[in-house]
């Protein structure tokens, strides 16, 4: 399928390589660093975690494919998985977290679900993009083919 | 086609820089936003009162819409012995809103056997048209307590919104919510 030089191979294990620790640094790092401790609440700790496995995973992997139809078809993938993780992560919308301090019982309730909607659109207009560049990949690369078909008869 | 992809990666381009710059300008102007509230209990012979006084003030860059603030007090089996509310439509940029309420139950009217009653505080707003948020604060109020006692214990001090949670008002952090004071 793919027809990769070990020089190739090596060059694209290195730029996957570099795209993930740049992931890693940008979606986990820098805020950690950045942002007060605390800021994510203790009950969306492992659903930051998710996220940042997944960015991480998908931009090494799409780094790794990059100038394959395989790359969107990726794209495709991390965008439809981190549509699912948000829209699990916060119960259709809703984020709810329980404190209690001495005797008092407190309730937060927070509704992002118009934010939810804004977010879901803008993966869905991601889908549609990564699916047309994919399919005018694929026929780039036949109408390349069939060009040097036509060059060498 | 080409041109299409272009385009479509532009306008998505477009559309994450305009939400990106949207969220932050909300978590920024919901972090200035300062709520500041007083929870005191008082107890005469034969009444007992509830007091919750809150001020909010808007120093964000967006409306506050739908504010509305109850305050009730039941018995820990569900009956209703007061309820307060208040709303405002809307807190301008600016604008200050202050809520002072005060439930109470006559002792005679509570039930037999009930020995604490429940306040339950409930703050609902909508900040910028975009995120809907809903606090709710249950303290218990002992129905018969020590007479002769004059405690004014600081179980938690009021502060505003914006010290007290990074990540502004939808994440604030409860325990520096409300300053409890007894008078018994």
């Amino acid at each position: 399928m793919f027809d990769w030089t070990p020089q190739e191979f090596i060059r694209r294990m290195l730029r996957g390589v570099l795209s993930g620790v740049v992931a890693y640094l940008l979606a986990y790092y820098l805020p950690l660093v950045l942002l007060p401790s605390g800021f994510i609440p203790t009950e969306y700790t492992t659903t930051y975690n998710y996220f940042v496995v997944v960015a991480v995973l998908f931009s090494a992997l799409m780094e790794f494919f990059s100038d394959t139809v395989v790359a969107y078809a990726l794209g495709i993938g991390r965008v439809f998985l981190i549509t699912l993780l948000l829209i699990h992560s916060t119960d259709g919308g809703t984020l709810t977290m329980n404190f209690t301090e001495d005797d008092s019982d407190i309730e937060l309730i927070v509704n992002v679900s118009t934010f939810l909607t804004i977010l879901a659109c803008m993966c869905i207009l991601d889908i549609a993009k990564y699916a047309l560049q994919a399919i005018n990949h694929v026929i780039e690369g036949e109408v390349g083919e069939k060009a040097l078909e036509q060059g060498e008869r | 086609m080409k041109v299409t992809i272009r385009v479509l990666r532009l306008v998505t381009l477009a559309f994450w820089i305009f939400i990106a710059l949207s969220v932050s300008t909300v978590i920024y102007s919901a972090a200035k936003t300062d709520i500041s509230s007083d929870y005191e209990e008082i107890s005469t012979g034969t009444t007992i009162m509830v007091n919750l006084y809150i001020n909010i003030t808007n120093n964000g860059l967006y409306e506050i819409k739908d504010v509305h603030v109850t305050l009730n007090l039941y018995e820990p089996n569900g009956r209703l012995l007061d309820s307060l509310a208040d709303s405002r439509d809307k807190i301008s940029p600016g604008d200050k809103y202050i809520v002072d309420m005060t439930v109470q139950a006559e002792k005679s009217n509570i039930t037999a056997g009930v020995e604490e009653l429940i306040a339950m505080t409930r703050i609902k707003l909508k900040y910028a048209g975009l995120i809907s948020t809903e606090l709710i604060v249950n303290n218990t109020v002992e129905v018969d307590p020590v007479t002769g006692s004059s405690i004014s214990p600081s179980l938690m001090r009021s502060e505003d919104w914006s010290d007290s949670y990074a990540g502004g008002f939808v994440l604030a952090e409860a325990d520096s919510f409300l300053e409890v004071r007894r008078r018994v």
